[in-house]
């Protein structure tokens, strides 16, 4: 597994602490990446994305989104709805992962512009091996418009 | 000198005298030339009535003996008027006669009874004033007569040659009366014939009378065909009396009648009687009454002539009871029925016609039939269309009744003829649709209820449905959650502590993990046949054998080293949801994989075929079958006939299958035998085009 020197920030909307555990967990031991910003809910992730410039740089060093969708306060997908609303971070890959197999919810996902859905799977090695994939693909090998490497 | 002088004048006066008888003697001739001419007239003009009752009565033949009459009573009335031209008196009493006699004509073409016998009252009344005229003059004549006769006579005396020119002037006179007399007789004689022979006639009954000194009118003489009519002889009639054989009130009516006659209140009388036959039944008599008057007034006969019209009064009464029985079937009749004429009036209606307007029936006969309707002009269509295509069925209409009420009604018309083809009338019939009307009205009502009812169910079932998947997306977020948690932790606590825990707590956490896995199997399962039974269907032309074949070679390839031998015939296409279909042979097919897992070398087999009324299509293994005790649990959410450590599976695919088929129309049922194996067989509804691939030919098995 290749080292990682440049920090790399993905964030991690999840209100369940134990599902935040598990993916975090996961994408620590792929050693893909060691800075996870975890927010619990929608409001504090628009807030984090839209207001406060502290925590994170979009579209520089933020490389990924992995949203819930039933979140507290705000829900997932009008948390999606308004990073694709507003122009700093429209272009901000956002994956959806999520318990709901609901066809709607996809639908709607896609419609708001998520790059990719993803369904937590029940199984332990089956959600530890879908997150490792999602870091590495995302964190790794996808390219953003700007990205200087 | 002077006596021959006074006999020349006696002479003179002679001659002068027998001049003088000789013109009376003419006078008198004369007068009974009118007297004859006169009784001429009187039986041509009984005759003539005679013979058109018995026509009306249907005495066919008696039509030449009207004529007959008519033309002997028109030739002595003009020798009448020719023998009377110098006689103003009897000139007027004869204009009176003739005008009489035109008028009983026309009376008796147009059937007035009434007129008849008012006119037939003043003939005889003017045949009796001209014969008493007459008679009175020729009495004055005859007295004249005897006196110029006498005074010849004293003439005689004193001229012998005045009276023997007398005597040869009597003598010529008098056999030219005798000639005349005695041509007179042979009419006379003829004239009798003609009366004899109508007596003798076997059809007609003729009973004379004459009046009684107390006031009876006893019976003289009758005919034979009375006798015959009443099966009796003609001197048991004439010792009994014709009036012992009246029933009923019988006598009591002729008695009135003929007192009526008697006063002169009219010439004849006409009545219907009832006699006894001597059988005992009764005979009806159509009977005329007339009475022979001497000359001066006085009754000298009664005449009743009869007509036995028994079977004419029974056809009659056939007939009448018929037409009454017609009439009645038209007045019960709960459809109001009218008889429309050429003008759109109304000619006859029945009683539900009455009920239905509410006007009486003279009200309504004259009326123009439109004008019973709403809509009269849509009315008057319906009775011209009628008149003009011969008949108008179930034309709506809305009948008015004086109240106000409206009756709608479907009229139903033709056109009546008569025997030459002839349109009279158009014959109409309504038929009250209220209650059809009233029950559509609640039908519609039911149908507007039942549709609100459905508006409201469906919200309701919209509602439950909404919170189904409120429920299911609950379940399918909060549930696994947690699973996952159990699933996961587990798996860390085994990574990360997994080297301080004996083999025992391994294995405890691998359960746990294995359980927990398992639920969340279920869990997914079940969402999937929720959502599968929530989705529209799309339903497209679905080629079945591709489906199967490609879903038989995904699942198989899965199967690793197994060795299956899969066969799948021709299977024909059908109308449905692709993905829901797909679903039904992916658990079909891996049912039959699954259970046929024990068999060294499986046989599964697919096949299909076109039925009369459905498609077919079978999935047929060899594996572990089941029992078909169980049969009724295949299709249940959850129902398993297998234990879990022999073939996994939540018990959700078969109740998915038969959900998907069920909401295509379709069916499904299993057939097993424990190890021997299994064959499900389910069905589609046919497509609706004709263009079906043609059937395998294989049957189910």
């Amino acid at each position: 597994m290749t080292e990682i020197h440049i920090p790399l920030q993905l964030m991690l909307v999840e209100d369940n602490s134990a599902d935040a555990e598990l993916t975090i967990d996961a994408l620590k031991a792929s050693r893909l990446i060691n800075n996870v910003i975890w927010v619990k809910d929608g409001a504090k992730a628009l807030g984090v994305l839209l207001k406060d410039q502290d925590e994170v740089q979009p579209g520089k060093q933020l490389k990924l989104a992995l949203l819930d969708l039933r979140l507290p306060r705000v829900d997932g997908l009008e948390v999606l709805r308004q990073i694709r609303a507003n122009p700093k971070t429209h272009l901000l890959p956002v994956v959806v992962l999520t318990s709901s197999q609901e066809e709607s919810d996809l639908v709607r996902a896609y419609d708001l512009g998520a790059n990719s859905y993803l369904v937590k799977p029940v199984e332990s090695e089956a959600f530890i091996k879908a997150v490792t994939e999602i870091g590495f693909y995302w964190m790794l090998l996808n390219k953003l418009p700007g990205e200087t490497r | 000198m002077a006596a021959g002088g006074f006999a020349l004048a006696s002479l003179a006066l002679s001659w002068k005298q027998s001049q003088a008888i000789q013109a009376m003697a003419g006078l008198i001739s004369h007068s009974q030339a009118v007297l004859v001419a006169l009784s001429d007239v009187d039986r041509g003009v009984l005759r003539g009535d005679l013979a058109a009752s018995l026509l009306r009565l249907g005495w066919l033949g008696t039509a030449s003996t009207l004529d007959f009459s008519g033309a002997v009573t028109d030739r002595a009335l003009a020798e009448l008027q020719r023998l009377t031209v110098d006689n103003a008196s009897q000139r007027l009493h004869i204009a009176r006669l003739r005008s009489a006699i035109t008028a009983a004509r026309l009376s008796r073409e147009t059937f007035s009874d009434r007129n008849l016998q008012s006119s037939m009252a003043v003939v005889l009344e003017e045949v009796k004033q001209i014969g008493e005229i007459e008679h009175l003059l020729m009495q004055q004549r005859g007295r004249a007569l005897i006196d110029l006769q006498r005074n010849l006579l004293l003439l005689q005396a004193g001229n012998g040659v005045g009276v023997l020119l007398l005597l040869l002037l009597t003598a010529q006179f008098l056999q030219r009366e005798r000639r005349r007399v005695v041509a007179a007789h042979g009419e006379l004689v003829e004239s009798e014939e003609r009366f004899r022979h109508l007596f003798t006639c076997d059809t007609l009954g003729v009973a004379i009378s004459r009046p009684g000194p107390d006031g009876a009118h006893p019976t003289l003489q009758v005919n034979q065909a009375l006798a015959d009519m009443l099966g009796t002889t003609r001197v048991g009639i004439e010792a009994k009396g014709l009036e012992s054989f009246l029933l009923d009130d019988g006598q009591q009516r002729e008695s009135e009648a003929l007192e009526t006659v008697l006063n002169g209140g009219q010439a004849s009388a006409r009545l219907t009687l009832q006699l006894r036959h001597a059988n005992g039944a009764a005979v009806c008599i159509e009977e005329t009454l007339f009475v022979r008057h001497g000359a001066h007034q006085e009754v000298q006969e009664v005449f009743r002539v009869l007509l036995n019209v028994t079977l004419v009064k029974s056809a009659e009464q056939a007939l009448l009871e018929k037409v009454a029985y017609t009439r009645s079937l038209i007045e019960t009749s709960l459809d109001p029925m009218a008889v429309i004429n050429a003008a759109g009036k109304l000619d006859d209606v029945n009683e539900a016609t009455i009920q239905a307007t509410g006007l009486s029936r003279s009200l309504l006969v004259g009326r123009d039939f439109a004008d019973c309707f709403t809509e009269s002009e849509r009315a008057g269509r319906a009775y011209q269309t009628a008149f003009a295509e011969g008949s108008v069925r179930d034309y709506p209409l809305t009948l008015r009744h004086s109240s106000g009420t409206l009756t709608p009604v479907l009229y139903n018309a033709s056109t009546y003829c008569d025997a030459s083809g002839q349109v009279l009338g158009v014959y109409a019939v309504a038929r009250d649709i209220s209650p059809i009307r009233r029950m559509e009205e609640q039908l519609r009502s039911l149908n507007g209820s039942l549709e609100q009812e459905v508006q409201e169910r469906t919200a309701e079932l919209t509602q439950a449905n909404q919170e189904l998947e409120s429920f299911a997306y609950s379940i399918s977020h909060d549930l696994r959650a947690p699973l996952r948690a159990i699933d996961g932790f587990s798996l860390k606590l085994l990574r990360g502590y997994g080297d301080r825990l004996d083999a025992e707590g391994r294995r405890l956490l691998q359960v746990v993990r294995d359980n927990a896995q398992r639920m969340g199997t279920l869990i997914d399962d079940l969402l999937r046949f929720s959502r599968l039974g929530r989705r529209e269907l799309e339903t497209t032309r679905v080629d079945m054998e591709a489906l199967a074949r490609t879903m038989a070679s995904e699942l198989l390839a899965l199967e690793g080293d197994r060795q299956i031998e899969f066969h799948c015939g021709q299977l024909p296409q059908a109308q449905g949801d692709p993905n829901l279909l797909r679903e039904v042979w992916l658990n079909l097919l891996s049912n039959a994989i699954k259970f046929s897992r024990s068999r060294a070398l499986a046989h599964i087999t697919v096949d299909g075929a076109v039925e009369k009324s459905e498609l077919s299509y079978w999935v047929k293994d060899d594996g572990a079958g089941f029992d078909m005790a169980y049969a009724d649990k295949l299709f249940g959410v959850f129902q398993r006939l297998h234990r879990q450590d022999e073939f996994e599976g939540s018990g959700v695919g078969l109740a998915l299958v038969q959900r998907i088929l069920h909401r295509h129309g379709g069916h499904i049922e299993g057939e097993g035998h424990t190890d021997i194996g299994a064959t499900f067989r389910f069905s589609l509804p046919l497509p609706p085009a004709p263009e079906n691939r043609s059937a395998s030919g294989a049957s189910p098995p």
